[in-house]
């Protein structure tokens, strides 16, 4: 009963203890926490990793086997493997050259969806349910790409696009594939050379008809990246090697049968084929002789037709010159005939007149008769008047020569008278005589009057003939025009005859010159079907010789044809998890050292806190002890007391570190990998370990502390401790130094180093603050300038462009025109990627063949020390540091690449030159050519625009946005597949990087978490033990300024102190840091900004500033009359 | 032990009557200190203590004052109250006619910079500062410090001037708080029990340091002890009971500290 008593009591004073001291309590609580949290968080933050990652492997059956055979599988390879694991699925994969439609181009795998192993994670959309849609990337393409299209580019190889069903795939999900853990996509042959991401389509959507790989996956339950899983697939393995050998020989047996078949098939073919086409030829041959003929025989025919034809045209011109002849014949008898009417014309006049004559002439006839009897009449009449005249004058005569006679006439008158009657009788005689003749005319004109009639009768007689002749005359005539019509209307007949004769002829003539036509193609014809014939009988021996050396070759080939090389591919091949193991030990690579710091310092903080704790309470010992307890139980109380914080600290940091810590990193690598949600981990190892660290640092400590004082007896326990001596330091013996400083200053400095285990722990804690700053800043300085330091100083030109096909006269020309008025340069060389051949395998490297000239301008080649390095001469070759370091490599020595066709080449090391972001060899052109016997293809172009990243020039650097323009004006080229802006790159590069951000804030975050619980709990004691010091000074009138510098200035001084040490120690945590976390592609920089170190120094006394200031208020809060009491 | 150290002292023979405590000469101005109805009570949660209450005195310029009383009387709220340490609940204070009652916390501190020296009962030496820097320390806050050299000649320690309290007596720390105190040169010099932790010849040196202290410097000295004994070299005794003073005698009959006896 007394025990338990006792036992309460002193657990009642405990808990009274921690209430009373809480700060005190808190400090180990919260240092411990710190400690545990940082060591179990870190810790496990791997592990969770790995088991977030392990479940999410095994849920999506991540394969354990990737086997490959050079020929490939078919059903019955993956049928044969079936009950060797939980599943085996054969599967497709090929690379492809895609777009989207919208200009742009890259290249994806696509694989085929597989149901039981490498199992898809759909992020959104759905699976495919046709084969002409496909799942996409989560890292290609968004949740918007739903519904979108992806076409197979038009620049890929025709063998290349023969592997798919189509050429366009609807896109209907995105999808994460645990064969892409990380972000890293991989190389390709295809395009840029790097696959942008992969796409999966169904089996169908493949149009071969066999698979190119197969997977294989056990259901187990090893730990990723474990001796267990490598001992296990180790045995698998071998099984394995022989099963897919075997595997691969069903195929290659298959395909050796079915080769010989298509052989045997080919050969019958090629002998139909060849019987066929000879026969074929045959006809050919025959058909052309038969057109021969008949090409002669139309020959003749048309010679024929022409010659009849001619003759025609001869008797045509005969019967024209006929009737030409008749027609002027016809002409004179017209004539004639005209001429013959117009004589009976005439002929009828002269009748007409002459019987108009005729009856003229009987007229005058009968007009003489009448006149003659008239004549006679009057004659007779006259004869009678005359002769009554002569009667009448002889009268008168007689009356005037009676009257003469009578006298009664005058002589003259009857002279006169005598006169008129002689003229009377001579006018009767004169008219006597005309009366005579007018007789005698009277007589003739009688006479002439019958001659007349008988002359008119004769006539009549005659004009009666003339009638009668020109009657038959005319008969004549008519009958002369109706043969002349006749003739004519012959004529007509005839002309018209030749006229059709005409037409016939020259219808004839036509027909002849198409025929002529007809019959010249025909020859031609002919003769296209000699070449054609000649030429299908060439092409026919040469098909056939080419069929028979095809057929050869295959046979050959087909005797060649060794058994498949297969692989059995583990895990440790695919880039996502092999990279996640070296991730994730870079988190472990930190769990390792820093936790150990951490612990140090807790249990530093236990050691110093415990003591002072111990001290104070000497007297409460002593007299306990003079109690009779015994030194167990007294004991008991001061490890109850570190014990419980340390364990409420241990439980609270391990659940807090455990939880927070993987969220944190995994928040942070998230960016890096694809993020399942981090699985809480509860490792009872770790947690059993922190446990015991956090109690053998406080109890421990404890013991340790207790163990003095209560060596001791109980009286000299109970005397007020003796208190620290005073004491000179080593400064003041150097009374130069010690003469300059404030009296204040003085004071502060003997009080640094009067209390040594304080001033050790203090620096130890701000400098372990200062150092992780430095490290976590360092970190981030180290990788995140490592873009800055590759774009910035190695590749110094702004634009990558790459090119289909080699640069040629007609690119340069564009790009000429194009960096017009830009002031720049460009350098086109070859970028490839081959092998470092190495003992233990291949690393793969990407190779520049440039020349000395120009690449010099836009890649900087130097060492770390900044000593320039000299473009490597023929057969030589400038490396990068990292892929030296990895090999060991040095300068003289001879490394051996390798490219997909195997074809080596073997260079000696003249340099090796500062790189950061992937290897590099770099050689000249020259080399490749002496190599490899052929010109490189320069498919890249580096392009570098002045005034950028030369530091000696003071010009401004060129504006980012010009820079986009110009890559876009690239684009538009033809020739172009991609540009790549270094900006660009660097910025991406940057981004990632961020994802350290966290880390750094992490680490940053508990550096100020130690700094604080180091000063908090330091200052703590320091202001506890000198409690009474403090009062006494306030006593004696010290403003609280100067209360607050006499009691900080200490801490300020030490914690200048523990600032200048933890730079140093920052920069070998960084170092050690750096090295534990080395990543495959990039080469750290390790290095730590002068900034950084600032920020850290910086940041450390902001620490202490603050926790000083956090504290002030407990000086202020020291009461004065502290300074009255005694000596505890 | 007798007689020790009086080369250091004159003896004052100036000899007073014990004059009652008197109203009229309790007037705030004309007194050195003043204490007016001063109350004082300490609040712990619900609990409220008066330590003071009613407490009423004064005391002249360069008298050398005892306050006695017995453990808890409230001699030590007193010495916080006049020594600028707390502050009070009610009542007045006055220092040489500035009323001390009404400062702020950083006026009582320059208060306590330069008016008041104080005397610890554990020295209260710096430990980390030898004898001479202890009382540099009080003597390079102040205005008008007394050299510190001097100072400590004048308590006798000169040649231990470069030693740090550890490696000096009880007597010998008590004689540099003092000096340290002194070194200040207040207007008051505060003194708690200074012989507290001495042995008796040491208590009684340092004593006598006091009161020489007092007459040749003509500082105005406040011990405040539980030993009624040490009342007898006062030049006036205050006594202290149950937290109000019942008694303020002015001592007619000083006595050399050499021969006094407790």
């Amino acid at each position: 009963m007394r025990e338990v008593g006792k036992k309460t009591l002193l657990r009642k004073s405990t808990f009274r203890e921690i209430w009373s001291s809480l700060g005190r309590f808190m400090a180990i609580f919260a240092i411990i926490a710190l400690g545990v949290g940082f060591y179990a968080g870190l810790t496990v933050a791997k592990k969770a990793m790995l088991a977030t990652v392990k479940d999410y492997l095994n849920q999506h059956a991540f394969y354990d086997f990737r086997l490959i055979s050079a020929l490939g599988f078919d059903e019955e390879s993956v049928e044969y493997l079936a009950d060797g694991a939980s599943a085996v699925e054969g599967a497709v994969s090929f690379d492809v050259l895609y777009h989207l439609g919208d200009g742009g181009q890259g290249v994806v795998k696509a694989y085929s969806i597989t149901e039981q192993v490498n199992t898809l994670k759909l992020i959104s959309g759905r699976m495919p349910q046709t084969q002409d849609e496909c799942l996409v990337d989560s890292k290609l393409l968004g949740e918007s790409a739903v519904g979108s299209r992806l076409y197979l580019s038009e620049d890929n190889e025709e063998e290349d696009l023969e592997h798919f069903a189509h050429t366009a795939y609807t896109i209907v999900g995105v999808v994460q594939s645990p064969l892409y853990l990380q972000y890293e996509r991989g190389n390709t042959s295809l395009g840029t050379g790097r696959l942008d991401g992969f796409v999966y389509l169904p089996r169908d959507g493949f149009s071969v008809d066999y698979d190119t790989e197969i997977y294989v996956w056990f259901d187990q339950e090893y730990d990723l990246y474990s001796q267990e899983y490598d001992d296990f697939i180790e045995e698998k393995e071998e099984v394995w090697e022989g099963l897919t050998k075997e595997a691969a020989q069903i195929r290659y047996q298959a395909i050796l049968e079915e080769a010989e078949t298509e052989l045997a098939d080919a050969e019958a073919e090629l002998a139909d084929k060849r019987a066929e086409g000879e026969a074929e030829l045959a006809d050919a041959a025959e058909t052309l002789w038969d057109a021969r003929e008949k090409l002669a025989e139309g020959e003749q025919a048309l010679k024929d037709a022409d010659d009849e034809i001619r003759e025609g045209e001869q008797t045509l011109s005969e019967k024209e010159q006929e009737l030409e002849d008749a027609r002027s014949t016809i002409a004179e008898k017209e004539q004639e005939l005209e001429d013959a009417l117009k004589t009976i014309a005439e002929g009828e006049a002269e009748l007409q007149k002459g019987e108009e004559e005729l009856a003229d002439g009987k007229r005058q006839c009968e007009q003489g008769d009448r006149e003659l009897e008239a004549g006679k009449q009057e004659l007779a009449e006259s004869q009678a008047a005359l002769t009554a005249q002569a009667e009448q004058l002889a009268a008168q005569k007689a009356g005037l020569q009676a009257a003469a006679a009578a006298g009664l006439i005058s002589e003259q008158e009857l002279a006169a008278g005598m006169g008129a009657i002689a003229q009377g009788e001579q006018t009767i005689a004169v008219y006597q005589t005309q009366l005579d003749q007018a007789r005698q005319v009277l007589d003739e004109g009688d006479r002439e009057l019958s001659e007349a009639w008988e002359e008119i009768l004769r006539a009549e007689r005659e004009i009666e003939e003339g009638w009668k002749a020109l009657a038959d005359a005319r008969r004549e005539a008519a009958d002369g025009r109706k043969a002349l019509d006749d003739a004519k209307q012959e004529i007509i007949d005839g002309e018209k005859a030749i006229a059709d004769a005409k037409q016939e002829l020259a219808e004839g003539r036509d027909t002849l010159i198409e025929k002529e036509a007809e019959f010249e193609d025909a020859k031609r014809e002919y003769a296209d079907g000699e070449q054609e014939y000649a030429d299908a009988l060439r092409e026919f021996e040469e098909k056939i010789r080419e069929a028979e050396a095809e057929l050869a070759d295959a046979r050959e080939e087909l005797s060649e044809l060794e058994e498949p090389d297969t692989y059995v591919l583990g895990r440790d091949t695919n880039v996502g998890y092999v990279c996640f193991e070296n991730d994730s030990d870079i988190v472990a690579g930190i769990a390792n050292i820093f936790p150990l710091f951490f612990f140090l310092v807790a249990a530093l903080v236990c050691i110093t806190t415990m003591n002072r704790m111990v001290e104070e309470q000497r007297t409460q010992i002593g007299v306990l002890k003079a109690l009779g307890y015994g030194e167990a139980a007294i004991m008991s109380k001061y490890m109850t007391y570190s014990g419980l914080a340390a364990v409420a600290g241990c439980v609270a940091g391990y659940f807090a570190g455990t939880w927070g810590f993987p969220k944190v990193v995994w928040f942070g690598y998230g960016i890096m990998y694809q993020a399942a949600p981090i699985q809480y981990l509860f490792d009872w190892k770790l947690a059993v370990i922190s446990v015991t660290v956090s109690l053998l640092c406080s109890i421990g400590t404890t013991w340790l502390s207790c163990r003095v004082e209560l060596s001791q007896a109980a009286a000299a326990l109970m005397r007020p401790r003796a208190p620290k001596a005073g004491k000179r330091v080593l400064l003041e013996r150097i009374p130069f130094l010690w003469k300059r400083l404030r009296f204040l200053q003085k004071v502060s400095l003997r009080n640094i180093f009067r209390y040594k285990k304080r001033l050790f722990m203090m620096v130890l804690g701000i400098s372990g603050c200062t150092a992780l700053l430095v490290t976590g800043f360092g970190i981030k300085d180290s990788i995140a300038d490592v873009a800055g330091m590759q774009f910035g100083e190695i590749q110094i030109y702004d634009l990558g462009v790459s090119l289909q096909d080699s640069v040629d006269e007609e690119f340069r020309r564009r790009l000429d025109e194009l960096l017009e008025g830009w002031n720049g340069s460009y350098t086109c060389v070859m970028e490839k990627n081959m092998d470092l051949v190495w003992k233990s395998g291949a690393e793969s490297v990407i190779l520049i063949t440039g020349t000395a000239q120009e690449l010099p301008e836009f890649i900087d080649f130097h060492t770390e020390d900044g000593e320039q390095i000299a473009y490597p001469g023929t057969g030589e070759a400038v490396i990068s540091d990292k892929l030296a370091k990895e090999y060991h490599l040095q300068a003289g020595d001879s490394i051996t690449l390798r490219d997909e066709n195997m074809r080596s080449l073997e260079v000696t090391v003249s340099g090796i030159y500062e790189n950061y972001i992937y290897d590099y060899v770099h050689i000249s052109e020259e080399t490749w050519r002496q190599w490899m016997q052929e010109e490189p293809e320069r498919t890249t172009v580096y392009l570098k625009l002045l005034g950028k990243a030369d530091a000696e020039q003071s010009e401004p650097s060129v504006e980012e946005g010009a820079l986009h323009e110009l890559s876009a004006a690239l684009m538009q080229l033809e020739q172009v597949v991609n540009v790549t802006l270094n900006a660009d790159t660097m910025e991406r590069i940057s981004n990632m990087m961020a994802s350290l951000d966290i880390i750094v804030l992490v680490v940053i975050l508990c550096a100020a978490g130690l700094a604080f619980i180091v000063l908090y709990n330091l200052t703590n004691i320091n202001i506890t033990e000198r409690i009474r010091e403090i009062a006494t000074i306030k006593v004696l009138g010290f403003y609280k300024k100067e209360t607050v510098s006499y009691v900080f200035r200490e801490n300020i001084l030490l914690a200048i102190l523990g600032t200048a040490a933890g730079l140093g120690l920052g920069h070998f945590l960084h170092r050690f840091v750096m090295n534990e976390i080395q990543v495959d592609l990039m080469n750290f920089d390790i290095y730590v900004k002068p900034v950084s170190y600032c920020y850290s120094a910086v940041l450390t006394i902001a620490f202490t500033w603050f926790v000083d200031k956090f504290l002030e208020g407990k000086l202020e809060g020291i009461n004065m009359t502290e300074s009255l009491k005694s000596v505890d | 032990m007798k007689g020790f150290v009086l080369y250091f002292f004159k003896l004052d023979a100036a000899k007073e009557d014990f004059t009652l405590f008197s109203q009229d000469r309790m007037d705030a101005m004309s007194s050195f200190v003043s204490f007016q109805n001063v109350q004082k009570v300490y609040k712990t949660g619900e609990l409220a203590i008066q330590a003071l209450h009613d407490v009423n005195f004064v005391i002249d310029k360069g008298e050398f004052c005892v306050i006695v009383g017995a453990s808890g009387a409230g001699k030590t709220t007193i010495l916080n109250i006049l020594g600028g340490m707390d502050t009070l609940s009610g009542g007045k204070v006055f220092l040489d006619g500035q009323e001390v009652s009404s400062y702020d916390k950083k006026k009582l501190t320059t208060y306590r910079r330069y008016d008041v020296g104080f005397v610890f009962q554990f020295y209260n030496l710096v430990q980390n500062l030898t004898a001479l820097e202890n009382v540099e320390l009080a003597a390079q806050i102040c205005r008008e410090p007394l050299d510190a050299a001097t100072v400590l000649e004048q308590v006798g320690l000169k040649e231990r001037a470069g030693n740090f309290p550890a490696q000096l007596s009880g007597g010998e720390q008590q004689r540099v708080a003092i000096a340290r105190a002194l070194a200040k040169n207040p207007k008051l010099l505060l003194c708690d029990e200074p012989t507290g932790a001495l042995d008796y010849n040491t208590g009684k040196a340092v004593l006598k340091l006091l009161q020489s202290t007092c007459r040749d410097m003509g500082k105005t000295v406040i011990v405040i002890t539980h030993n009624q004994a040490l009342t007898a070299m006062a030049d006036r005794v205050i006594t202290v009971k149950s937290g109000t003073v019942v008694s303020m005698v002015k001592n007619e009959h000083i006595v050399d500290v050499a021969e006094i006896e407790w």
